[in-house]
């Protein structure tokens, strides 16, 4: 009698081992098909990212509480390297390439940008190159520190907020009025610029 | 009628299975030329006598993730003053590096994160894309 519980339980084991199997299997095959589409998709569609620190308070960050804000990162639009002034951009950082970081795209190439800071009071941007900056100004690490960037190191658009819920919202393209490149106020000659900084002076 | 949507259904099964094969293969065509490695046709003098123009190169994706770029390593990278081209030059100076300018005398010192790789033609540093 014992000896035919212990073949029932014998068979019973035998087949939740069958079975488990299978269903590991099953899983595995899944898990091939999905990674190379679901590694695609966050490589051309976009991601979710967190976002660090006070540089672009107060449009992300707003409060110093410590929760931080996740933010789409739009792939798709970096694909054609086409960006507005006034985007937000997520770049690999100049200083450290392991490293990304977020800013708002401030100036194209050929524009003309008075600096807060940089070596030269007024610089024109390079071919290929753009001018970032952090909403947060004086306490964000930006081209106003390592002058301009390169536009192949942006790898991505910022788009929407996600989380917390409460923060959701589209990230409009946005150009602070005060960081308008010179060239699009219509100023051309260095005695417009010289006005221009005069009453940018003032105004301080 | 029975047999006419019954057949329907069987084609649009195969169309959809096609579909979804050509999904997957095409995402793991993706992530290979993306993340493995991919071949490069080069154009232009500047990396003479290594590389002559229109040589096709293997070249893998994996070093650069890690950061493992070292001098001396031939490397493809977004050309900085174009986004949409890509630049093939050899680095000879990684940050903190002090490399000669060309056929100047006076010496370059470069800022963390940027590299120097100039080809035959090339003498300006720009930063690590690739």
């Amino acid at each position: 009698m014992s000896g035919g519980q212990t073949d029932i339980l014998t068979v019973a084991l035998c087949s939740a081992r069958d079975e488990l199997r299978q269903v590991l299997e099953v899983a595995r095959r899944k898990f091939e098909v999905g990674l190379p589409i679901a590694i695609t998709f966050v490589d051309c569609f976009g991601y979710v990212a967190k976002v660090d620190g006070v540089s672009m308070q107060p449009s992300l960050n707003p409060d110093n509480s410590g929760t931080s804000d996740f933010v789409f990162l739009n792939r798709w639009s970096s694909r054609s390297f086409s960006y507005q002034r006034g985007d937000m951009v997520s770049l690999v950082s100049p200083k450290d390439p392991s490293q990304k970081i977020i800013k708002r795209l401030i100036a194209l190439e050929g524009d003309t940008i008075r600096t807060i800071g940089y070596k030269n009071r007024y610089i024109r941007i390079p071919a290929g190159h753009c001018w970032v900056e952090g909403d947060h100004t004086g306490h964000s690490l930006d081209s106003n520190f390592f002058g301009p960037v390169a536009v192949g190191l942006i790898t991505a658009k910022a788009s929407q907020i996600v989380w917390p819920p409460t923060r959701w919202r589209q990230l409009e393209s946005v150009l602070p009025e005060n960081r308008l490149p010179l060239n699009l106020r219509g100023v051309t000659s260095k005695r417009d610029v010289t006005e221009d900084l005069d009453v940018m002076d003032l105004d301080d | 009628m029975t047999s006419t949507t019954t057949r329907m259904y069987s084609h649009l099964g195969r169309w959809l299975g096609l579909a979804g094969y050509m999904i997957q293969y095409g995402c793991i065509a993706h992530c290979t030329l993306e993340f493995v490695g991919d071949f490069v046709v080069c154009r232009g003098p500047s990396m003479e006598p290594t590389i002559y123009s229109k040589d096709v190169i293997l070249t893998e994706h994996i070093t650069h993730r890690f950061n493992r770029i070292t001098r001396g390593d031939v490397i493809i990278a977004r050309s900085p003053s174009n986004p949409h081209t890509h630049i093939c030059k050899r680095v000879t100076g990684l940050e903190g590096d002090r490399v000669k300018d060309g056929f100047k005398t006076h010496y370059v010192r470069f800022e963390a994160g940027t590299f120097r790789m100039p080809g035959g033609c090339a003498s300006r540093y720009t930063t690590g894309t690739s």
